[in-house]
């Protein structure tokens, strides 16, 4: 019936048809939305493991009341972003730590992921209601600062109570920025490959000596598909977290003004040798069916694709090491580690990902006092071992790793040992100390989808491929540049 | 109908029980609204820690944005796709409930089942039964018919393989109210064409459709809001927007510049924009369908 003729008859009905079916439809539509906001758990897992904050999302505890300040019992809330056995032992260790510390009590939540935690922290400190202890991933490091929402820890936790010296300086110098420490390194990786020994067996390889080049990785991946012990050579998340620790090992800064350290970086180095060391060999990898792409930032696809033999070699990162090995034994083979291959003899050592703790700027003295104990308590060299060996992030104290190494854990546990080893190798140089930007997180995906591109059917080629990064990842610079200034 | 009498006396009395509604529309649909769109005219750093007033930059920015115009492309073929793709199935499925008459109700429940299921544990579901390398379907699918389905670098595929993602989920809806409606068509008119022996499609067409008009109106304006909002799940789960911004629709595109890239501000003018959009779209649907529906069977 055409509108000019539309006597009040048809307008009614058809208010009364909506009418009698919204109540399913807004029923339909509540539905909609709900399941949305489920959907909005990150699909980005962190850059150090697959069972962070990303695969629990949906848990978030709801917040308790404001904790008071009651005498001399000071409770400080603890936010992190690390979901299923990760969190259950970060409770532990909260619990562990208000029992033995008289008059403070720590209430660890888990705020979902990474980013939902940064999110949900500046948040609070605007609303004048900050968890005293908040962690923060590597690359949300510049944006903390810029947020100047925290207080450098170098100004929490008092001079004489702490010796900077007894501290990893390799982990530590991340975080480090114009001399000041900013925040606690709390769980920091590095990315290694593990590879399956008795498929290298099974292939005719020595089981005991991985390869450590590009092209060693290739030709491995060669030998175990000839052999039929693999569908493909290797594989690892599409994550730019391995591009960034391949330009380390190249001694190659991610950005200008030594990456970002010594100002505001303004230029992304994808234009380099470096950069097209990396991306030819990892499109190489691909064309001869010696990569198996699991998606981007997919950890536990890379992850599964290698327990279920599927490929001999999978690049991942060492705070996994404990559950992967778990796995490997479930799947029936021993598991080997190998330090990150790199492009012949350019080995300068590798970044720090993961996350530290920051304290946010606005709290009472007591609670400010109360957080910088805590954090004194968690890089005690007794709680850094359990940290370290129940799942292979490292530890921030010397006296951690000399002391497990008089235990002779490393002895029992080689694939530790690649972890450590590869991070005691590391030469401190602005590459290895890892890039500060702003827009890093948007960098990462620019990357991400740039490796994409290069591997499509209708592929751009590794050169104009990069090109196109270095332009996008630039104008992200300059626009949030702009944004601070 | 034109004499009906009015359920309240009092307009006060009626004013007061709408109330309760009102207060819950303003303060979390009305308010919020208009803070998205004063947040559009401002810049933002993180959550908006630091902001600075703009104006229509956010906006012109977006027109000159080629990735946004892809963006939008995108959204609206996915919409068309979705909601066309959805009725056409739905409909046959419901059709076929309709007249089957043996265990009626194991049907329907089974054709219902997929919308109980979250859209975000779908979308994780059907990422690993689809996944190129590692998906139990895709191996079968290759291994049958021989071609490659690596959907994670294959635009066209990634784009098909959400959209049909997002229409089996959205099936079970529409079936319900389809069902529902066909139900409401009087047997005689069934009986009558039956005896003229017309045909089970042609009755479909010329019988049914137009009977059950009003209910494929009310299904379209909810599938087109669904495809617009409701499939961000799957795009985040499955593709991230890619491979090469093939999956990229609009609704995930301003959740990643707000929530990933913390450009609070550009987003929020890309939500106002979504917003005019959807109106428009359903106020277009509304009046055009106006003149084809057929009311007061």
């Amino acid at each position: 019936m055409s509108d000019d003729s539309g006597s009040p008859l048809d307008r009614v009905s058809r208010r009364q048809l909506l009418g009698t079916t919204s109540t399913l439809g807004v029923a339909g539509l509540a539905g909609c939305s709900g399941q949305s906001g489920g959907g909005s758990t990150e699909t980005e897992a962190s850059d150090d493991s697959s069972d962070s904050g990303a695969d629990s999302g949906g848990d978030e505890e709801t917040e308790t009341a404001e904790p008071t300040t009651s005498g001399s019992e000071t409770t400080i809330r603890f936010w992190h972003a690390m979901g299923g056995a990760l969190g259950k032992f970060i409770d532990t260790l909260a619990t562990e730590f208000s029992d033995q510390t008289d008059g403070i009590t720590v209430e660890a939540t888990q705020k979902g992921s990474y980013r939902e935690t940064l999110n949900a922290t500046t948040s609070a400190v605007q609303a004048g209601n900050p968890p005293a202890v908040a962690q923060i991933f590597e690359i949300g490091t510049q944006l903390a600062i810029d947020s100047g929402a925290f207080t450098p820890i170098e100004e929490i936790i008092p001079q004489d109570r702490i010796n900077y010296d007894n501290y990893l300086d390799s982990v530590l110098n991340y975080y480090r920025i114009d001399g000041t420490l900013n925040s606690m390194p709390f769980n920091s990786s590095n990315a290694i490959f593990y590879y399956n020994k008795d498929a290298f067996e099974e292939a005719g390889l020595d089981r005991e000596d991985p390869p450590t080049t590009f092209d060693g990785v290739l030709s491995a991946g060669q030998t175990l598909t000839e052999e039929g012990v693999a569908d493909k050579g290797t594989t690892w998340p599409n994550h730019s977290w391995f591009v960034e620790q391949w330009f380390a090992e190249q001694n190659q800064p991610l950005v200008n003004e030594e990456n970002g350290r010594a100002g505001r970086a303004t230029e992304i180095n994808f234009e380099s040798e470096a950069a097209n060391n990396i991306f030819s060999w990892w499109t190489d990898l691909y064309e001869q069916g010696q990569y198996l792409n699991p998606g981007i930032e997919a950890w536990g696809e890379a992850q599964q694709a290698f327990l279920t033999g599927k490929t001999g070699i999978l690049g991942y990162s060492t705070s996994s090491i404990a559950p992967m090995k778990e796995g490997a034994k479930e799947n029936g083979f021993e598991l080997g580690t190998m330090q990150l291959p790199v492009p012949e003899g350019q080995r300068n050592g590798t970044t720090i990902g993961g996350a530290s703790l920051w304290v946010p700027s606005g709290l009472s003295k007591p609670k400010r006092e109360a957080a910088g104990e805590f954090l004194l308590w968690l890089s005690q060299p007794e709680q850094q071992k359990r940290w370290h060996t129940n799942t292979g992030y490292f530890p921030v104290r010397e006296e951690a790793v000399s002391q497990l190494e008089s235990e002779g854990f490393y002895d029992e546990n080689p694939n530790f040992r690649t972890a450590i080893d590869q991070l005691r190798a590391t030469e401190d140089s602005p590459a290895t100390r890892g890039a500060l930007m702003g827009p890093f997180r948007k960098v990462r995906t620019i990357v991400e989808e740039g490796y994409v591109s290069m591997i499509q059917k209708d592929n751009v080629d590794v050169q104009k491929g990069l090109q196109r990064i270095d332009d996008q990842s630039e104008k992200a610079l300059q626009n949030y540049n702009q944004k601070v200034n | 109908m034109t004499e009906t009498t009015k359920p309240y006396d009092s307009t006060l009395g009626a004013a007061l029980l709408l109330l309760p509604t009102l207060v819950v529309l303003v303060v979390f649909l009305y308010y919020p609204a208009l803070l998205t769109f004063r947040l559009s005219l401002f810049q933002t750093l993180l959550l908006g820690t630091e902001r600075a007033f703009v104006g229509l930059e956010n906006y012109v920015g977006l027109l000159g944005s080629g990735a946004y115009h892809g963006s939008f492309l995108i959204s609206v073929a996915f919409a068309a796709t979705v909601v066309l793709g959805t009725l056409v199935v739905s409909l046959f499925v419901a059709y076929l409930l309709f007249q089957v008459e043996v265990g009626e109700s194991t049907y329907l429940v089974a054709a219902i089942w997929p919308y109980a299921l979250p859209t975000a544990v779908a979308g994780t579901v059907l990422l690993f039964l689809l996944h190129p390398t590692l998906g139990i379907i895709t191996h079968y699918v290759e291994a049958l018919t021989g071609v490659e389905l690596d959907w994670f670098t294959s635009g066209p595929l990634a784009f098909l393989v959400v959209a049909l993602s997002a229409v089996w989920k959205q099936l079970g809806y529409n079936i319900v109210f389809l069902v529902a409606a066909l139900n409401n068509v009087p047997t005689t008119l069934t009986e009558s064409a039956k005896l003229d022996g017309v045909g089970h499609l042609r009755l479909l067409r010329r019988v049914y459709l137009p009977l059950i008009s009003p209910t494929l109106v009310f299904l379209v304006v909810v599938n087109t809001i669904y495809a617009f909002f409701g499939a961000f799940p799957l795009v985040d789960l499955m593709t991230s927007g890619g491979p090469s911004g093939a999956t990229n629709l609009l609704i995930f595109k301003l959740y990643r510049d707000a929530f990933e890239f913390s450009s609070l501000g550009s987003a929020a003018a890309q939500s106002v924009v979504l917003f005019v959009v959807v109106a428009l779209l359903m106020w277009v649907q509304l009046r055009v369908s106006d003149r084809y529906m057929h009311y007061g069977a």
